[in-house]
């Protein structure tokens, strides 16, 4: 029965995931617009977007078109997967197949899906988009490993449920999930591909870089994955860091946590509202001195702190 | 009295090789020198009295002297004096000895002079073709006065006609424009990138030339060109409008009266106003930083509404006549615009401390797009570049014209010589102008606002104007002649000269900072391209061959009335 | 039937056999070559079934005595136990491939004949058979290695023509014998304190002696042991490609060599210095001398070279843009990885308690399946970059493209071995790099510093992930050069032939299924570690991380970490069918267009974006780590219009 139960979660945690990610978006942009002083588009407009563009011609640039088709379904696919290993109010459906080390290693491939949708396009901007994204992958993977290894050492298991349910503030005071916390907010915009980090789509420098020779429906299909990314990963960040009410029973702790998810879906928008593009080489630095901190808190960690 | 000076030392040092010169007030000097002193000449006043250099003219006066001319422009900005360094050549071997590797800031004029007119700069470090497009004829030179104005020769259209140059070495090329999300108009950049990091340029512009000179000189009459003038831009339009009009004054001795002056000057600073606000607004979203974009919109807004009630337009206000000009400042239009500044000064110092106190955007203009003194120099940049690089310039102040003599008003100027620099210059010249336009208001006295013209102006006398607009000094140049048209104007705007600042700004400069130091010298191509944006009607699906566009331009104007021709 | 011990000696003479033959044959390319794929084969045969045998629970007790000249002193000792059969399969797995790969590939050295390769290849695999089951550690040692070593350094200058292949071929053999002297002067050293510390007489260089004698000699002369340690690891450093050693030699032999005879080099002889740490550090000493060897001080030696040759050896790799070398430097990164697994071992092992017992196993677990995952994909990847210098000439990444279009095969099989080797779930080497980082993350809390190293090799398997997305990127994907237009249009097909291609495939192949089926291996090595009766082997063997359950997937023996990549596949496979049914729903029509590149420019050979300019930033960050490209290019016969002077950066 506990198959049962896992697939089960895993098609509710896909569905909600795939219809809510447009919603957030839409707030996102909505908000966007009320801080530019502007009207903004109506809620549901990226649903409509995403609509049109599945009916819109799909036109293939590359030398090798089943690679980029095939990048554009992974892209999604691959989100598809890795929510299954996300606790989205319950706890995550699939923890029994893999661990943190697997659910790291997930949404990386997730990043691989724009790289290889740059490879397959082959233009010259989508080539630079892809060396950038690599460069912020190379720097971004690790940090966000560090938060669920921290986690992990203190918890002194990989699994799912025993990483994603606080077990960052375990220890004698708490300060390496404290400092993780802090890492993880100041690279999370980069982590969900927005401002200022949104360095390899680089609109007035590179034109959408990677995803700059897609169209139709592949493009819907990857800015659908990246609308679900910002949903997957606030809602690992509310895991790790915020675990707090998640055990209320059925109704309240759900709704809970699907607040504080809308929570971070704003403080992503504020700051994304608010912040100049960093250049690929300044990010790459950035990321270094957080990830010298995150090394720190991870031998922190090590020692019960 | 500089004037006087620069000219004995010129006589001194050179002696019989200065055929004549014209010193038709003390603040404007036109030397004819032999064609074969010309470099020396140049390499004196470049190098040795540290005159900046403004632009070259190469003119088609076979019908009047048989000979072609070229004329050297510099500035003394200090001694608010223009010099033009003129020679005839002879006929048949339009033929002159290149200032470019004396004068470097010399070489896109030069190559335009052999593209156009067809005099060529004899050992010219880099002698490709810059204006005519690729598959255009050789051997064809629009402004000579043999050919028709709507001359459209078959070009070959296989992309064949230009070669570009090799990138160097591991680089690779990654094409900038025509069509790009940054660039508001067409212009072509091949950036040799290695990796992230800019190696060198080259540039192919000129996509949209339209020949607004070769209109001038063959079909408008001297009332119709300020209108044209101002369609060169659009953004600095009334710069080229006023520009225009003041050189032909200057020419023909005719002064405009104070009010006019006065209401130029007004008109001049609100353009000013509004092309820096833009500015900043776009070089906040080129660093992507998308919510002060919006706000600086929004902030420029209200000027944009006041320009429409005092021109009846937005844009391209109509303003000057050859003596005046055609819309005047009521009392009312007066208090209003008042009320616009004080609503604008207070918005943006809001807008100009968020963007000052922003680390990010320091992060990506700091140390980003440097061009320092001596490339300003050697380049020739001009106007907020300039200012930036602490080199302090500036046309309202070292050529006085319209009535900024009569105002008070300080030049900012910054010694960072980035893009930094320049948006801190641009912000607070904001400031500047708002106080000009207030001084201007308070003293604008009641009287006439055009100067009638009695009879036909004066042929073959020269004029020569430098206008401050918002991106640097636009410089016209003027030979007034029959049918009461000009018989050559040559328009010089900013972005020419400031254009051939970027590839040093450039190099092995991030790939990102690329567009930021672009954007910084705020280009304008339609400026350098003096064309006329084509109206492509939405849902048209018929794709436009450039034959059948000159078939439908040739169709359109056999059916108009020409005036005067 | 034949005890595993005299499969293996036939094995060996075999290949001797195998090398006279081709030698006598080598007018004949086609002839000799299906002879040497023969031999191999049949060789192979030999050594599975004595490892099948080993597996089945019939491992010798005693080694094997052969060619016993009791006078001398002198008898070719062998002994296959676990750890030596796990090696074997690897070799075989590899030189099988190799060899059949090797009867086309070899066409195209018009210029030189194959006398110089097939006999060389053999040899060279009896050598490989023999060293990993010799258990003298001096004389047999040394002819096995010197039989290793002057056939590779033949085969490195195949090429003889090209002064770099002889420098690099020199520099190879200069490396080996300085590696030969370390290990045999270490062995020595242990024979001498051995005898003076039993005051038993003669010297003894078997295991068996070593190991009996090892408690005493450990106990009176810490020291010399302490040195004759050292040695070994230095020796077994070297010839493994560990750091600063390996980047002397190894990234110049191994792109000077023919491809199958790289794909040899890098998957299976560098493993032979592997082979030598585990051996020499994991089963000489046993639960007997825990006391007094110190094992926490060798192991936190070879953790840290491990993760700073990982980490060095793979940021080097990323500056590279030549096809083979960049796959050695690789070869160097992934060393290291095994190195960091014997580690995090060898320091668990040292710590104790039953969890520190547990992890140590998977520790070693992780790098003997690593070793094999290695192997396989490392090899593929240099049969790929053969078969790309067959189909183009150069191994200049900058002056390929869009080659998947034309090489469809070998741009499938390239995917799936740059996916393994970058650690991509669902594949092999994810399989075998989980159990290390599984080994460090879980074992800091025994020994604090594994957390860290463990992060190290996280962080490097991104660096590698990007650079085999240059790899495969640059050359399989973007758009198609100049060279390979020109390529194409003169020979009408770039596809390798039938015969290149099997081998590949079927690396391929064992590449998927070890990724999905990661049991498989870890099943393999638990056998091979319950076979192996000495050292600490078999106490290792209880502790090897639970296989089976519903996906068959891995589990930590507490449960304290799970790996189904079958279960992980399933839901992967099901959301790609969610995107493919989205993709389809709206009925939209597909047309090709050329790329967009701002309306104006032509596509052309200058703006195609090439090998040297990706990742330009971290390449620039991590200068100091060194591994310049320069000197690296390789001389071809074709035209080279790329010159050296190249800014670097």
């Amino acid at each position: 029965m506990s198959w049962f139960w896992a697939i089960i979660g895993c098609i509710c945690n896909a569905a909600l995931v795939l219809v809510l990610a447009p919603l957030f978006e839409g707030i996102l942009r909505k908000v966007t617009a009320r801080v530019q002083s502007r009207k903004g588009p109506p809620l549901l407009q990226p649903y409509y977007d995403l609509f049109k563009l599945l009916g819109k011609e799909d036109i293939e640039s590359g030398e090798a078109p089943w690679a980029q088709r095939f990048a554009a379904w992974l892209s999604m696919g691959v989100v598809l997967a890795a929510v299954c290993f996300v606790p989205m109010g319950f706890n995550a459906p699939l923890g029994g197949a893999g661990d943190a080390l697997v659910l790291i290693y997930l949404l990386m491939l997730g990043g691989l899906c724009t790289l290889m949708a740059g490879l397959a396009a082959g233009s010259t901007y989508s080539l630079l988009g892809m060396s950038r994204e690599m460069m912020l992958m190379i720097t971004l993977e690790p940090l966000f490993a560090v938060a669920m290894i921290v986690g992990a050492v203190h918890a002194n298991s990989l699994r799912l449920d025993a990483v994603l349910g606080g077990a960052v503030y375990e220890g004698r005071f708490g300060v390496s999930g404290l400092l993780m916390l802090v890492v993880s907010a100041a690279s999370f915009q980069a982590l969900v591909q927005r401002v200022p980090f949104d360095i390899p789509e680089a609109e007035t420098e590179i034109m959408e870089g990677p995803l700059s020779e897609y169209s139709g429906p592949k493009l819907a299909l990857f800015k659908w994955a990246r609308m679900a990314k910002l949903v997957v990963y606030a809602a690992l960040f509310v895991a790790l860091f915020v675990p707090w009410g998640s055990g209320l029973p059925f109704p309240l702790g759900w709704v809970l946590f699907w607040c504080k998810v809308l929570v971070l879906v704003l403080l992503v928008t504020l700051v994304a509202a608010t912040h100049a593009r960093y250049r690929v080489d300044q990010a790459v630095r950035y990321f270094g001195g957080m990830l010298v901190i995150a090394v720190f808190a991870l031998i922190l960690a090590t020692y019960g702190y | 009295m500089a004037a006087r000076e620069k000219l004995g030392f010129l006589r001194q040092r050179f002696g019989a090789a200065i055929i004549r010169a014209d010193l038709t007030s003390d603040r404007r000097l036109y030397v004819f020198v032999e064609p074969r002193s010309v470099k020396e000449v140049c390499r004196a006043l470049f190098r040795e009295l540290d005159a900046r250099y403004v632009i070259t003219i190469g003119a088609d006066d076979r019908p009047w002297s048989g000979c072609f001319m070229v004329a050297h422009n510099f500035a003394f900005d200090r001694d608010r004096l223009l010099v033009s360094v003129m020679c005839l050549l002879p006929a048949d071997s339009p033929r002159i000895e290149s200032i470019s590797d004396v004068v470097p800031a010399a070489n896109w004029a030069e190559r335009e002079m052999r593209d156009l007119v067809g005099i060529e700069a004899v050992g010219h470090p880099y002698p490709k073709r810059l204006v005519l497009p690729d598959g255009w004829p050789e051997g064809l030179h629009p402004l000579r006065k043999d050919v028709e104005w709507d001359e459209a020769p078959d070009c070959d259209e296989s992309g064949a006609g230009y070669d570009f140059d090799d990138p160097p070495e591991g680089c690779t090329v990654v094409p900038f424009g025509p069509f790009h999300p940054t660039l508001d108009e067409p212009a072509h950049f091949r950036l040799y990138v290695e990796g992230e990091t800019v190696r060198g340029c080259e540039y192919r512009g000129f996509m949209v030339h339209r020949g607004i000179e070769k209109l001038a000189e063959s079909v408008l009459g001297y009332n119709d060109i300020p209108i044209m003038a101002e369609r060169i831009c659009g953004i600095c339009g009334c710069v080229h409008n006023v520009a225009y009009a003041q050189s032909v004054e200057e020419a023909v001795a005719l002064r405009p009266p104070p009010r006019a002056e006065y209401i130029r000057t007004i008109m001049l600073e609100l353009e000013r106003l509004h092309s820096h606000l833009l500015w900043v607004g776009l070089a906040c979203h080129i660093v992507g930083f998308d919510t002060l974009f919006m706000q600086a919109f929004r902030v420029r807004e209200p000027v944009m509404w006041i320009a429409e009630k005092i021109s009846g337009n937005r844009k391209t206000y109509g303003l000057c006549v050859i003596g005046g000009v055609r819309w005047d400042i009521t009392s009312e239009l007066s208090d209003e615009l008042k009320t616009v500044l004080d609503k604008l000064e207070s918005e943006w110092h809001n807008v100009a401390r968020a963007v000052k106190n922003d680390k990010n955007i320091q992060r990506r203009t700091c140390g980003v797009g440097v061009a320092d003194a001596s490339v300003v120099k050697e380049m020739g940049l001009i106007g907020p570049v300039a200012r930036a690089a602490g080199v302090d310039i500036d046309c309202r102040r070292d050529h006085p014209y319209a009535a900024y003599d009569r105002v008070d008003f300080r030049v900012i100027t910054a010694q960072s010589a980035d893009v930094w620099g320049r948006l801190v210059v641009r912000t607070d010249e904001v400031f500047e102008s708002i106080s000009i336009i207030r001084q201007c208001l308070a003293r604008l006295e009641p009287g006439p606002i055009q100067t009638p013209i009695k009879e036909d102006l004066p042929a073959g006398r020269f004029g020569l104007s430098s206008v401050e607009a918002p991106r640097g000094e636009s410089h016209h140049f003027v030979i007034t002649g029959e049918n009461n048209r000009p018989r050559r104007w040559r328009v010089r705007a900013p972005t020419y000269q400031n254009l051939q600042g970027v590839p040093s700004m450039i190099r092995d400069a991030q790939l990102a900072d690329m567009t930021i130091a672009l954007g910084s010298i705020d280009p304008c191509f339609s400026c350098t391209d003096r064309i006329e944006a084509v109206d492509v009607r939405s849902g048209a699906v018929k794709v436009w061959t450039p034959r059948d566009l000159r078939e439908m331009a040739k169709r359109a104007q056999s059916g108009r009335h020409i005036k005067d021709s | 039937m034949l005890t595993p011990e005299q499969a293996v000696v036939g094995a060996i003479f075999l290949c001797l056999g195998g090398a006279v033959l081709t030698a006598a044959v080598a007018s004949s390319r086609r002839l000799a070559g299906w002879a040497a794929f023969l031999v191999t084969a049949l060789s192979g045969a030999l050594v599975l079934a004595a490892v099948a045998r080993v597996f089945a629970g019939g491992a010798s007790e005693e080694p094997a005595q052969f060619l016993q000249m009791p006078a001398l002193g002198f008898a070719l000792r062998l002994h296959v136990d676990g750890l030596s059969a796990v090696f074997l399969v690897l070799s075989v797995l590899v030189a099988v491939p190799a060899a059949l790969y090797g009867i086309r590939y070899m066409d195209h050295y018009s210029g030189y004949g194959v006398g110089r390769y097939y006999p060389y290849f053999l040899v060279f695999l009896a050598a490989m058979y023999g060293l990993l089951t010799t258990t003298d550690m001096m004389w047999f040692f040394f002819i096995f290695w010197q039989m290793m070593t002057m056939p590779g350094y033949a085969l490195i200058r195949y090429e003889h023509r090209i002064r770099q292949n002889v420098r690099a071929a020199n520099k190879y053999l200069l490396m080996m014998q300085i590696a030969c002297v370390a290990t045999m002067v270490g062995a020595e050293l242990l024979a001498l304190t051995g005898a003076a510390a039993t005051g038993a007489g003669g010297l003894k260089y078997d295991f068996e002696s070593v190991r009996s004698n090892l408690p005493a000699m450990l106990q009176t002369r810490p020291t010399a042991s302490a040195i004759a340690f050292g040695l070994f690891l230095i020796g077994f450093g070297i010839k493994m490609g560990m750091w600063p050693f390996g980047q002397f030699w190894l990234p110049d032999a191994h792109p000077a060599a023919p491809s199958p005879v790289s794909a040899m080099l890098s998957g299976v002889m560098i493993k032979t210095g592997a082979y030598g740490l585990m051996r020499y550090f994991l089963w000489l000493p046993s639960p007997a001398v825990r006391a007094e060897f110190p094992m926490a001080s060798w192991g936190a030696l070879v953790v840290a070279l491990g993760t700073i040759t990982l980490f060095t050896g793979t940021m080097q790799a990323l500056r590279q843009e030549q096809s083979k070398r960049l796959l050695a430097f690789h070869s160097i990164g992934q060393i290291g990885y095994i190195m960091l697994g014997a580690g995090a071992c060898m320091v668990l092992l040292a710590k104790g308690g039953s969890i520190g017992a547990t992890l140590a196993a998977v520790g070693l677990c992780g790098a003997l399946f690593h070793v094999l995952n290695h192997g396989l994909f490392k090899a593929l990847l240099f049969l790929n970059a053969g078969s790309l210098l067959w189909a183009t000439g150069t191994q200049d990444l900058n002056r390929m493209g869009g080659l998947v279009r034309l090489m469809p095969l070998t741009a499938a099989t390239a995917c799936i071995a740059s996916f393994s080797i970058a650690g991509v779930p669902l594949f092999n080497g994810f399989a075998s790099k989980w159990h290390i980082y599984v080994a460090c993350i879980t074992g800091s809390s025994a020994v604090k510093y594994l957390a860290v190293c463990g992060l190290i090799a996280i962080l490097t398997s991104a660096l590698t992930l990007a650079s085999f997305m240059k790899f495969f990127g640059a050359s399989f994907l973007s758009r198609s050069s100049k060279l390979v237009k020109e390529r194409f249009a003169s020979r009408g097909r770039l596809e390798v032939g039938g015969l290149m291609q099997v081998p590949q495939v079927f690396l391929a192949a064992a590449c998927v299924l070890l990724g999905i089926w990661p049991a498989l291996g870890v099943v393999l090595i638990g056998t091979a570690l319950r076979q192996s009766h000495q050292g600490w082997g078999e106490a290792l063997a209880a502790g090897t991380t639970a296989s089976g359950g519903a996906w068959w997937g891995v589990t930590l023996d507490n449960g304290a970490a799970v790996f189904a990549p079958a279960g992980v596949a399933l839901v992967l496979v099901g959301g790609l069918l969610v995107a493919l049914w989205v993709s389809r729903a709206g009925g939209a029509s597909r047309r090709i267009a050329e790329p967009w590149l701002c309306g104006y420019a032509r596509e052309g050979e200058h703006n195609r974006y090439r090998a040297h300019g990706y990742y330009g930033e971290i390449k620039r960050l991590f200068r100091w780590v060194g591994g310049g490209w320069r000197g690296s290019m390789v001389e071809e016969s074709a035209v080279a219009s790329r010159g050296n002077g190249r800014k670097s950066g």
